[in-house]
């Protein structure tokens, strides 16, 4: 697909060239007559198929340069002010531009602006006119001097004056100041005129202008940068001296095409091809052409960005997508691993089942009724567990003889009563600790009557021997307690006796409450 | 740079493209976004089976070691007849057989209708128990053939009996017969019977 296509236009002809990263292809010249227009307009019917944006550099006698300061505005207003300007000093073309220099150190601090104008618009707006017709996307309309500024660059000097020559214009003076263009002048050449005699005359007259405005500077000399092919730098180095006033520079046009990447062939001083690949390469902002006609450039750039934001969020979209995929795939995976993880655990539950017996009952409720048969059964003492340890005790003591033993299992062993007999109190402080219950504790509860036998009525030797077995079975880890002794000693109990009878009839009795505690 | 309608035609295709590009993303977003929600779903899916499944092997592997541990005990249970209807006969003959074979004196019995039985905490574990309460009167003529007759009741009887509480009474302390009743005992005791709940 053809890139831009690069238009050279001077006083009598319009050169188009197509541009390609590093080189210049012409394509067509036109001549500004009747017969060239129409030419050109053909030609614009066929860039205007392949859509093919315009850059069209001038290189015209008619173009000024001035400087005026405004004041220091920003926004609409500023640009409101440089536009009356503009129509102030240039009414008569619309190929007018404003460039902001620097701003005033003192005063009202306004700021310097150089306006500059192709003052003959009629060397420019039929070309322009074609273009438009055919809704081609003009770039913009710019002049050599804004280009040569990229050469210019190449002279480390703050005043420069530069010239360049340009086959078909003549020899262009553009004098910088600090890097940006001051003024600019173009002299065409008379046929058969030689470029270093061109140069010569027309350097020595430069310098006569500058230094009739005292633009000459005072404490250096003024660099003058020519740009010459080698066989002219030879020339022209033998015919211009350095003096106190003027330093010559000689630009080597295959250097200079080197440094800036310009690979068309160079065979002579001319600038044209050179200049044209500055344009395009810089791609600066327009400089000379309407806001009407930049219009269908303006569309055209419009459409590439609302094509490159669509496409960039397409993208986007797209990667979403992606990213939505890639997460999707990844729960995919999860899934088919837990599916593969519920078909292993299935095939478990099938194997374990498989062995199951014929159960009318839940395998829960066959462990709770063991369990609980167990612990039921655990729980009910048989009874060698309540007498072993009374007779264990009792054997130890043989006169003391059991009449009645009863006992119970509970869980309130102060709740029994065995055989609704009183509770008497011990005669002497008890040595048997209570029976506290305990939750969840079972008792069995022991009511052991009996008697002293023989009894010798020694009531004192009776009552040691029930307070021995007391002793006894509280050593062995039961709770005793004296319901009813051989003789009631108590403060506030009733005594009483005959002690006229030595024997007969006279029992010494008593009775135990015993109590014994198992975890269920 | 302004705006006209007659920059339409200029912008149009542009514009045509920009919905179609952007569209498509969009497309491709919403579904993908379905597909995530669907994929998403169907792990939910997946986990939530996966976690019921292992649930019920969890159980399944619980009932086996109940199995393993408990079957056998429960069968013996049932074939003595403590799980199921109680078995009064079963006891009484126990009763009888054990009187004749110990040659106990005298053996009198009485069986007060089942109730509900309400078990010390934590014993029952949740299982439905009924009991009936008997009253044994032994006469004996020692202390040992008590024992001897719970041991051969406990062995020999189909069924679950607690022993509650006895009393022993010795008949006559001054009596020397040596073949003659010398205590009389009476027992209580709870015959347990499982309730069978329906079959699962």
């Amino acid at each position: 697909m053809p890139g831009h296509c690069l238009m050279f236009l001077t006083a009598d002809r319009l050169m188009a060239y197509a541009w390609h990263r590093t080189r210049l292809g012409p394509e067509a010249v036109f001549l500004p007559d009747e017969a060239g227009r129409r030419q050109f307009g053909e030609f614009a019917n066929d860039l205007a198929r392949h859509k093919r944006p315009v850059m069209v550099l001038t290189d015209l006698v008619e173009e000024d340069f001035r400087f005026d300061t405004v004041p220091h505005l920003m926004g609409s207003e500023r640009s409101a002010m440089l536009q009356r300007k503009l129509e102030q000093f240039y009414r008569s073309t619309p190929f007018r531009h404003s460039e902001f220099r620097e701003r005033e150190k003192e005063g009202r601090r306004d700021d310097r602006v150089l306006f500059s104008a192709i003052t003959n618009p009629a060397w420019v707006s039929p070309w322009i006119d074609l273009l438009l017709q055919r809704e081609l996307p003009v770039r913009g309309v710019y002049s050599v001097p804004l280009v040569s500024r990229h050469i210019a660059r190449m002279v480390p000097a703050s005043e420069l004056l530069l010239l360049t020559w340009e086959r078909h214009a003549g020899l262009r003076q553009t004098y910088f100041k600090g890097g940006h263009v001051n003024f600019s002048r173009l002299t065409p050449f008379g046929a058969g005129e030689q470029y270093a005699n061109i140069v010569v005359t027309e350097t020595a007259r430069t310098l006569q202008y500058l230094q009739s405005l005292s633009l000459l500077p005072v404490d250096h000399p003024l660099h003058i940068g020519v740009v010459c092919g080698s066989r002219e730098k030879q020339d022209l180095a033998v015919r211009l001296k350095n003096a106190a006033q003027v330093r010559y520079v000689f630009l080597d046009v295959q250097e200079v095409a080197r440094r800036v990447k310009y690979a068309n062939p160079l065979p002579d001083s001319d600038c044209t091809g050179l200049l044209l690949h500055l344009l395009a390469q810089s791609k600066p902002a327009n400089q000379y052409a309407s806001e009407e006609q930049t219009h269908f450039h303006s569309l055209r750039e419009v459409r590439r960005f609302a094509r490159l934001a669509s496409v960039l969020t397409a993208a986007g979209c797209l990667l979403w997508a992606g990213l939505d995929f890639w997460q999707a795939r990844s729960f995919a995976r999860r899934t088919e691993e837990l599916n593969a993880q519920v078909r292993v655990l299935e095939n478990q539950y099938q194997e374990i089942t498989r062995t199951f017996p014929a159960m009318p009952q839940s395998a829960a409720h066959m462990r709770n009724v063991v369990l609980a048969t167990r612990a039921l059964a655990a729980s009910a003492p048989s009874p060698q567990d309540v007498l072993l340890p009374i007779s264990e005790a009792l054997s130890a003591y043989p006169n003391l003889q059991v009449n009645s033993l009863s006992w119970q299992v509970t869980s309130d062993p102060d709740a029994v009563q065995l055989d609704g007999g009183r509770v008497a109190a011990p005669p002497r402080p008890a040595a048997a600790p209570g029976a506290a219950t305990a939750p969840g504790a079972v008792y069995r509860v022991a009511l052991l009557r009996g008697e002293v036998r023989p009894f010798d009525h020694n009531y004192r030797k009776a009552l040691d021997r029930v307070e021995a077995l007391q002793a006894l079975l509280t050593q062995k880890g039961m709770s005793v307690v004296p319901l009813e002794l051989p003789l009631d000693l108590r403060p506030q109990a009733t005594l009483s006796g005959n002690l006229d009878l030595a024997t007969g009839g006279q029992r010494a009795t008593f009775a135990l409450k015993i109590v014994q505690s198992s975890k269920p | 740079m302004k705006l006209t309608g007659n920059d339409w035609p200029h912008l149009r295709g542009t514009a045509i493209f920009a919905a179609a590009v952007l569209a498509l993303g969009m497309a491709g977003i919403i579904a993908a976004g379905q597909y995530v929600e669907h994929n998403q779903q169907q792990q939910a899916t997946a986990q939530e089976q996966v976690a019921q499944v292992r649930s019920r092997l969890s159980r399944v592997q619980e009932e086996r070691r109940d199995l393993d541990a408990y079957y056998e005990e429960y069968q013996r249970l049932v074939s003595r007849g403590v799980v199921g209807d109680e078995k009064r006969l079963d006891w009484i003959e126990a009763i009888d057989r054990i009187r004749e074979q110990r040659s106990i004196f005298s053996t009198r019995y009485a069986i007060a209708p089942q109730k509900a039985y309400l078990a010390p905490a934590g014993l029952a574990g949740g299982v439905n128990l009924v009991s009936s309460e008997m009253t044994l009167q032994l006469t004996l003529l020692h202390e040992g053939e008590l024992l001897n007759f719970f041991d051969a009741l406990r062995r020999e009887s189909n069924g679950l009996f607690l022993l509650q509480g006895c009393r022993i009474e010795r008949i006559d302390p001054t009596q020397q017969l040596r073949y003659a009743p010398q205590l009389n005992a009476e027992c209580a005791l709870e015959w347990l019977t499982l309730k069978q709940p329906g079959r699962r």
